[in-house]
């Protein structure tokens, strides 16, 4: 049984793991952290996360990567080494698998703010601030105006 | 049920705080509890709580592998 001292353990270990890319602490360190030996660790580690430790650092990686990609300046290669990640050739290769497309395809055609269309609030500023509202709106599912 | 990648930070946020403190993200109800607890052990599942009374149900409570504690209780007396 997983005991509540245990799952808080793990836990820890986890968010360390999710946090901690750029230096990150060696497996055997966590586990050591958690009171465990480095192969029980891993074995309880994935039966309550479902995942290794490295499996979870690396998704966090990625997450980071695509996060990093979407709203950063730095060159994608920069942004494969600052992560820890081997090779720009690893990194693409586990970022499409992940992602579904390149890190390069990712910043061009995915990244960026979405223009979204205003809603009711947006509508409202926009009559109050006198701004000429185009003549053709969008409309609602059932054919009413929105605005 | 469906489960779906959570993305959200906020989410996420929620979800790793509940399980940090040991609570239950949801709870179901079975018709026997022990031979409940008993199936997913022989599947792997770890168990956080095992079968405890808890005043008119017994609880157990375990991890799903996608960061949830989920709850199993059966009311006392079925």
């Amino acid at each position: 049984m997983i005991t509540p001292d245990l799952l808080a353990r793990l836990c820890r270990a986890r968010r360390r793991l999710e946090s901690e890319l750029e230096f990150p602490a060696s497996i055997r360190m966590l586990a050591r952290e958690a009171g465990l030996t480095t192969p029980h660790f891993i074995t309880q580690f994935r039966a309550v996360f479902g995942q290794t430790p490295v499996q979870c650092r690396t998704r966090a990686r990625l997450e980071r990567a695509r996060h990093e990609l979407a709203s950063g300046k730095e060159s994608i290669t920069q942004i494969c080494l600052a992560l820890g990640f081997d090779s720009m050739g690893s990194f693409s290769r586990m970022f499409r698998k992940r992602f579904g497309c390149s890190p390069r395809a990712y910043r061009r055609d995915c990244a960026g703010p979405q223009p979204s269309p205003p809603g009711c609030i947006g509508w409202m500023n926009l009559a109050l601030s006198g701004t000429e509202i185009p003549a053709k709106s969008p409309q609602a599912p059932d054919g009413k105006m929105t605005r | 049920m469906s489960l779906e990648p959570n993305a959200n930070p906020a989410a996420r946020a929620y979800q790793q705080a509940l399980m940090e403190q040991g609570i239950p993200a949801t709870a179901f109800q079975s018709d026997d509890l022990q031979a409940e607890v008993r199936r997913l052990r022989e599947r792997g599942v770890r168990f956080t709580l095992d079968p405890t009374d808890a005043g008119p149900v017994r609880i157990a409570v375990f991890a799903d592998t996608c960061g949830n504690l989920i709850q199993i209780y059966q009311p006392v007396g079925t």
